[in-house]
């Protein structure tokens, strides 16, 4: 499920990404009034996608009638995209430590009011943190790889 | 229809179906296996051009698409399922 939900965020934040920047690009070039409020509404719309990805997600998971099913639509899912669902996991806990951890500088503005120690205090702790979760999660990554090459073996197995 | 449109879970139940069911219709093989009609139709195609089923008044399993779904069961059996 993780792996069908971050492919489709994958695909809708591009999409979400490129029409921001088209919008903020004609206000820019255009300097029309109503394109800012567009650029603002789309912005404040920043979280969409990702619920939009949850719920594609589910909707084609559900048309999945038992295990047997869904392990065939994963060896399917890591055939056609290799390594991809891997590090669906912790691709997904990346981005939440990276949210957790912008609300938190956010937080310090008061006490840290220069922004460039604002970023460096942001990004010295996501590296920290990063690394430290990497590290705990080795082993799992180790396992799901693992599992990754058995599942595209018995695909190729049953496509040969 | 396009390769990377077919899934390979409706393949399998779609055989499955009719192993257990024997020829049908693709009215009743689209009821048993749970799918659209229009998208029955499809993966029968699909499959019928793959020699996998055989299509006239009913579909029928043949004996490439009985060994193919015993390729795929010995698979899933040997991951565990």
């Amino acid at each position: 499920m993780t792996c069908v939900e971050l492919l489709w965020a994958q695909r809708l934040y591009a999409i979400y990404v490129a029409v921001l920047f088209s919008v903020y690009l004609a206000r820019r070039l255009l300097g029309t009034a109503w394109l800012e409020e567009v650029e603002l509404r789309l912005a404040g719309l920043w979280f969409v996608p990702a619920l939009a990805a949850v719920a594609v997600g589910r909707l084609r998971m559900s048309d999945i009638r038992d295990e047997r099913e869904a392990a065939l639509a994963l060896m399917e899912f890591v055939h056609r995209r290799g390594g991809f669902c891997t590090a669906a996991s912790l691709t997904v806990k990346a981005v939440a430590l990276l949210g957790v951890l912008s609300f938190a500088v956010l937080m310090l503005t008061p006490l840290l009011p220069e922004f460039h120690m604002r970023l460096a205090l942001l990004l010295t702790l996501f590296a920290l943190l990063y690394s430290w979760m990497v590290g705990r999660e080795l082993d799992q990554l180790r396992r799901e790889l693992e599992l990754l090459e058995e599942l595209k073996k018995s695909y190729e197995k049953i496509s040969r | 229809m396009k390769k990377s449109r077919v899934d390979l879970y409706i393949v399998y139940r779609i055989l499955k179906t009719l192993k257990k069911n024997g020829p049908m219709s693709k009215t009743s093989l689209a009821l048993y296996a749970k799918l659209n009609y229009q998208r029955a139709v499809k993966y029968v195609e699909h499959l019928s051009q793959m020699g996998l089923v055989e299509v006239d008044k009913h579909v029928k399993l043949t004996q490439r698409g009985l060994e193919i779904l015993e390729k795929i069961e010995e698979v899933l059996k040997s991951l565990g399922f």
